[in-house]
């Protein structure tokens, strides 16, 4: 079934569903010491595991850090992980996420500050402006969430995990899945209310 | 559909749009089943949708991670990995089997004790009395031994 917005638009595609079965061997193989097998598991999940953990994290040399400390951790220990139907993907994701939950509960609460430039800009670079300040308060926003909250949004909405692949990674059930994601939700919408009025506004216009 | 969604009806699809977003896609079968009649009867439900869809535009809007950045990330974990200790698997036939670093650890220090005691056995007689029923052992290895010192334990040969 496609994805068909309201006004017939198409809507974002969820990502294709995984069939990894090469990567039993590839994760044999990068185990072994085999530098090209790593080289395109990393090819392949390296982007996606950064982009969860720089939604997690205060900044993108952070999530780097978690995503290499995750990779390394497959070098080390790959010859001994069971590969499933998925590939490797469940297990990094796993091991990103907590990694990230790790930092972030030792970090406590992030506070995030908008940087807004204080010189007057040039009319026609206000909309790129406008669109960047939107850009801090969405992922400021973000931050403020609570990191589980924040961990099965991400999950949900920026990666297309389905409740029970979230569970799995969390460790809860799905019903703790839609709470979660339902309180984040709500919380977004409070935090974002006058960014989402002026998309209604602009949609209208 | 779960305990925490509300039956259907506008509080049933405002609950769905909280937890799912406006992509019908991503709903439970059950649950967009139960919606799709309100949606395409109530002007007010497209609506709520239509509310929805913008709020999860908005959210795409998050900033976005410079993926010219991973060439070099890719490069430092690759000169990382060349640095980190790995647990080499030496029997490909195992490759699926976990084997457990602690186990080896054992065999390697296994080994290395018997080691020692077989140099301490050719030199010491109080070694081969320890060990006991392993005499035939002991016998063997004191018999190897060079040093004239050596005392045979005669209960033991």
């Amino acid at each position: 079934m496609a994805a068909i917005k309201t006004d017939g638009s198409p809507a974002r595609p969820r990502p294709a569903a995984e069939t990894r079965n090469d990567e039993v061997v590839l994760v044999a193989e990068a185990g072994s010491g085999d530098s090209h097998a790593f080289g395109v598991l990393m090819e392949r999940h390296l982007g996606t595991m950064v982009s969860v953990a720089r939604r997690m994290l205060r900044d993108d040399a952070e999530a780097e850090d978690v995503a290499q400390e995750a990779f390394l951790r497959l070098w080390r220990s790959g010859a001994t992980l069971e590969i499933g139907p998925a590939g490797i993907r469940p297990w990094l994701r796993r091991v990103v996420s907590n990694l990230c939950l790790d930092r972030v509960r030792g970090q406590g609460r992030v506070k995030v500050v908008d940087e807004l430039p204080e010189v007057p800009e040039p009319a026609k670079q206000l909309a790129a402006l406008e669109s960047q300040d939107m850009q801090l308060r969405v992922g400021g926003a973000m931050q403020k969430l609570p990191e589980r909250q924040r961990l099965a949004l991400t999950l949900f909405h920026f990666e297309g995990l389905s409740q029970i692949e979230i569970g799995n990674i969390l460790g809860v059930s799905d019903e703790a899945v839609e709470s979660l994601l339902s309180r984040a939700r709500r919380q977004l919408k409070v935090e974002l209310k006058s960014d989402w009025e002026s998309l209604r506004n602009d949609s209208e216009s | 559909m779960t305990r925490n969604l509300k039956p259907a009806g506008l509080d049933g699809l405002e609950a769905a749009l909280d937890t799912y977003g406006a992509d019908r896609t991503r709903w439970p079968a059950p649950l967009r089943h139960d919606l799709s009649a309100l949606i395409a009867d109530s002007g007010e439900a497209r609506e709520m949708l239509r509310d929805a869809e913008l709020f999860d535009t908005l959210l795409d809007r998050a900033p976005q991670y410079d993926a010219s950045r991973l060439d070099g990330l890719k490069q430092r974990i690759a000169v990382a990995a060349a640095h980190q200790p790995r647990l080499i698997v030496t029997h490909p036939e195992s490759v699926q089997r976990a084997v457990p670093r602690r186990h080896q650890g054992w065999a390697v220090t296994a080994l290395a004790a018997s080691l020692v005691l077989g140099v301490l056995a050719g030199q010491s007689s109080v070694v081969s009395s320890l060990l006991g029923t392993n005499s035939a052992y002991a016998s063997r290895q004191v018999a190897h031994a060079d040093d004239p010192d050596i005392l045979l334990d005669e209960d033991m040969l």
